[in-house]
């Protein structure tokens, strides 16, 4: 529906189950009221799912160029995906109002299709291509919860879901991850279940735990607080490994509370020389002290700046000695 | 070095068990000359290990032979007498087939099959453990198989990621990443791959290569004006072989 309440019946044959119900009743219309077929299918209203079923009528009837541009866009992007054959564009498309095109095409096939997620193979894969392309070259946030909404309903009808989990986590943003920690709450146990194996690289989350969900969610609220600003995009997928971890916090960066570049780990600020020699040593201390000391710094950089570059100007020794009193 | 029940092992006698320039040989050699001491409780311990990583490179190159497809999730096949295909494109196990004589028809027949490439190190690993394991005994701990690449993982294939290695060897599973891959063909966003020695790697859709060559493989599938090579990384991914050396005397 759109703004103004309109109703398109394209969108509502589609949700009533049969195709063929719908290819008949676009013919008739084409038939008697051309123009008003055509702007059925142009309207703003319409759904992505019943544009892809109409798509072999489209062609057959040679109303592609009759389309508007949204719909030239998408069934040109159909035809890319399923042929594999691309699309050699007029050096006039190649402009930035088309880039722009593109984009809003995307981002109306993901978010007007996502209803009929799991109609066949070809429609789910052209989802996930959108969902990609809006992440990865778009760089579009927007779209996050939608794309977490599918990956977990399809979960829960074993469908096809690693490509949109790969694609969630290219956003490169560690606070996006709140998205797959509200499922942890959720009364579905294949929520559940995905939600930790997605944040299994946080530690503290585990299905066999007898720490409650609920408590759990609030722990990965916490941890993103706290370390989304020292955390890097490592980019692990279940191609690669059945434990992926997509970030893993700089733990240099949180000692000295620098923020860090998302994709390098690298701290945004260049170093001083003081800086520089504190983490000479502070790299060759073990894991669990560094984490100590990161946290420490971190805690006491937020409570109280001034205290923190006092003791941030202590022997390292002396900085140990004073956090591990700190966390008892 | 290696310790066989706190004693230091020579290496020699290690190795006059087996051909000279054979795979075990090889791993030997590394083991021995390492910085990292690798302990084992017992002889047969060390022997398994070695005996398991051969017939992985060996099952590696069969898998290779056996003309198995390279295909997206989407377009997974397998052969229905033995294996369901899953709405997602894995394959699961047929109620009532043995899981010995399944996993074997993926190499028999492995022109009916086609998937993608960390689908196929799952694969290969069941593969070497046939060659190890008797029928009975695989059967039995493989009852219920499902092969989506690393997701639902039997516990009993003891398959671990590690984030670095003192040493690569023979029978590792290693990843090839490439971050500017085209996001029209996401499965191309890395490379598992089997080192089979000297300086190869089995890739299932790449082949049998060196690490140059699957590197260039995966260059050829990155976006328009991509500026990042794709490169191998230093995790390794190993079964325990401990657990499965006990697990054999069952």
């Amino acid at each position: 529906m759109n703004t103004l309440g309109f109703i398109n019946p394209l969108n509502n044959i589609v949700h009533s189950g049969d195709t063929n119900v719908l290819i008949d009743y676009f013919h008739e219309l084409l038939k008697h009221d051309r123009k008003k077929a055509l702007s059925l299918i142009d309207d703003e209203s319409l759904q992505f799912c019943s544009l892809f079923l109409l798509k072999g009528e489209i062609y057959q009837l040679n109303l592609f160029n009759d389309l508007n541009q949204r719909n030239k866009t998408a069934l040109t992007i159909i035809n890319e995906l399923t042929t594999g054959n691309k699309n050699e564009l007029a050096f006039d498309d190649l402009s930035l109002n088309y880039i722009q095109i593109v984009y809003s095409t995307l981002k109306w096939i993901l978010e007007t299709g996502a209803v009929d997620d799991g109609l066949n193979n070809e429609y789910d894969k052209i989802l996930d291509m959108a969902a990609i392309f809006l992440i990865k070259v778009y760089r579009d946030k927007t779209v996050l919860s939608c794309i977490s909404d599918m990956i977990f309903k399809r979960n829960m009808r074993d469908l096809y879901f690693h490509d949109l989990i790969w694609a969630f986590f290219e956003i490169r943003d560690v606070e996006s991850l709140v998205f797959i920690a509200k499922r942890l709450k959720s009364t579905q146990q294949k929520d559940v279940e995905l939600a930790c194996i997605l944040l299994n690289f946080l530690p503290g989350i585990d299905i066999n735990s007898k720490v409650k969900m609920e408590d759990q969610y609030l722990y990965v609220v916490k941890w993103i607080e706290e370390n989304s600003s020292f955390s890097f995009f490592r980019g692990e997928s279940f191609n690669q490994t059945s434990n992926p971890i997509p970030y893993e916090v700089a733990w240099e960066a949180k000692y000295l509370c620098k923020k860090v570049y998302i994709d390098t780990g690298k701290t945004i600020d260049e170093l001083n020389i003081y800086e520089c020699e504190l983490l000479d040593q502070f790299n060759k201390l073990n894991y669990h002290t560094k984490k100590l000391l990161s946290n420490y710094s971190y805690r006491l950089h937020r409570k109280n700046i001034y205290w923190w570059n006092v003791w941030i100007n202590y022997p390292i020794t002396e900085q140990i000695r004073i956090s591990i009193i700190g966390e008892l | 070095m290696i310790r066989v029940s706190g004693s230091v092992i020579d290496p020699k006698y290690m190795k006059s068990n087996y051909p000279s320039n054979s795979i075990e040989s090889k791993i030997v050699d590394i083991l021995y000359s390492s910085n990292e001491v690798y302990e084992y409780d017992t002889l047969d311990q060390l022997k398994f290990e070695l005996n398991l990583r051969a017939n992985i490179v060996n099952s590696s190159k069969e898998l290779y032979r056996s003309h198995i497809k390279f295909k997206t999730f989407r377009k997974s096949i397998c052969n229905p007498n033995y294996w369901d295909r899953a709405d997602n494109g894995g394959f699961i196990l047929r109620e009532g087939i043995k899981s010995y004589n399944a996993i074997k028809d993926i190499y028999v027949n492995g022109v009916k099959y086609g998937t993608e490439c960390a689908t196929a190190m799952v694969i290969v690993y069941y593969g070497a453990l046939l060659n190890i394991f008797s029928e009975t005994l695989f059967n039995e701990l493989f009852s219920k198989i499902q092969l989506m690449n690393w997701h639902n993982l039997d516990k009993n294939l003891a398959i671990k990621n590690y984030e670095n290695a003192k040493d690569y060897l023979p029978g590792d599973c290693r990843y090839f990443k490439n971050p500017d891959v085209n996001p029209i063909t996401p499965e191309w966003q890395g490379e598992n791959a089997i080192d089979l020695g000297n300086k190869i790697y089995y890739g299932h859709g790449i082949g049998i290569k060196t690490e140059t060559e699957i590197i260039n493989a995966l260059n050829k599938k990155r976006k328009n004006g991509a500026t990042e090579s794709a490169y191998l990384l230093n995790s390794v991914t190993r079964q325990n072989y401990k657990f499965l050396a006990n697990k054999s005397k069952q």
